[in-house]
C-alpha cells in the first residue's frame, strides 16, 4: 500500500511546485527569457507571471478533472476529496488574488525603477505575491500531517 | 542617483524552476507502476496528465525566446482568466 498515499500527495505537490516555486523564491535572476519584438508583451516578467498563473489554473482544472473521473476509487481517501473540493471552492479566489498581487508587484517595481519608491515596497509586494500561495501551502501541510498520523498508510 | 534596478527582487525564474519541475515529474513517473493493482483508470489519468498537461508546460519553461504567437496566446488566456475570476484587466505597461 506504500505508493498510494504518495500518489495522493503528488498531484498537490506538483501543482504547488508549478504555482509556488516560480514565485516564492527570491534572489534568483529572471533574465533567461526574452520576448520577440512585436508581440503582446513588452515586459518578460509580466509574461512569466501571467504564464505561471494561467499554467496553475490549467493544471488545477486538469487535476480536478482527474479527481472527478476517479472519484469513486479515490473515495477510499477522504482527505484527497477534501483537498480537491477546497481547491474547487477557492481556485477562482486564489487566481484573482494572484493577479492582484502581480499587478501590485509590477507597479512597485516600476515605481522603484523610476526612482519614486523604495525597494522596501518591491519586497513587500513580492511577499504579498508569495502570500497568495499560502492556502496551497497549508493544504500540503495538512496532507503531510495526515501522512504522519497514519504511518501505516505511508 | 538612479536606483540599482538590477537589485529589484525578481518574482520568477525559469531554468532552475524548470529543473525542479522535471524532478517532480520524475517522482510522478516512478508512481505510474503497472503493478499497482486495479486502479487502471487512475493510472491512465495520471499518465494522461503527465503527457498532455505537465510535459508541455515544463517544455514551455525551457523556451528562451518567446515568439509573437506564444505571447499572443498567453495574453489571450490571461485576459480570459482575469475575466473569469473577476480580476480587472491588466494595467497598461
Amino acid at each position: 500500500m506504500k505508493p498510494k498515499l504518495k500518489f495522493l500527495l503528488v498531484p498537490v505537490l506538483v501543482w504547488l511546485g508549478f504555482f509556488a516555486l516560480p514565485v516564492a523564491q527570491t534572489g534568483c535572476t529572471s533574465g533567461s527569457v526574452t520576448l520577440a519584438p512585436g508581440g503582446a508583451y513588452t515586459d518578460p516578467v509580466r509574461y512569466q507571471l501571467d504564464k505561471v498563473i494561467s499554467d496553475a489554473d490549467g493544471l488545477a482544472t486538469a487535476l480536478l478533472g482527474w479527481y472527478d473521473t476517479n472519484r469513486a476509487f479515490l473515495s477510499k481517501w477522504p482527505e484527497i476529496g477534501n483537498v480537491a473540493e477546497t481547491v474547487r471552492a477557492n481556485e477562482n479566489k486564489w487566481i484573482k488574488d494572484a493577479y492582484a498581487a502581480e499587478d501590485a508587484y509590477l507597479a512597485a517595481a516600476a515605481a522603484y525603477k523610476a526612482g519614486t519608491a523604495s525597494l522596501d515596497g518591491v519586497t513587500a509586494a513580492q511577499a504579498r505575491f508569495a502570500g497568495t500561495l499560502s492556502l496551497l501551502k497549508n493544504l500540503t501541510t495538512q496532507l503531510a500531517a495526515y501522512q504522519a498520523a497514519h504511518p501505516h498508510a505511508s | 542617483m538612479p536606483p540599482d534596478t538590477a537589485s529589484v527582487p525578481p518574482p520568477v525564474t525559469t531554468a532552475d524552476q524548470a529543473l525542479q519541475l522535471i524532478d517532480s515529474l520524475s517522482a510522478i513517473a516512478t508512481l505510474v507502476n503497472p503493478a499497482w493493482g486495479a486502479a487502471a483508470t487512475v493510472l491512465d489519468g495520471i499518465a494522461t496528465l503527465i503527457e498532455k498537461e505537465l510535459m508541455p508546460i515544463v517544455q514551455s519553461y525551457r523556451q528562451k525566446e518567446i515568439d509573437v504567437a506564444t505571447q499572443q496566446l498567453e495574453a489571450t488566456k490571461t485576459a480570459a482568466l482575469r475575466a473569469r475570476v473577476g480580476a480587472p484587466p491588466a494595467p497598461a505597461a
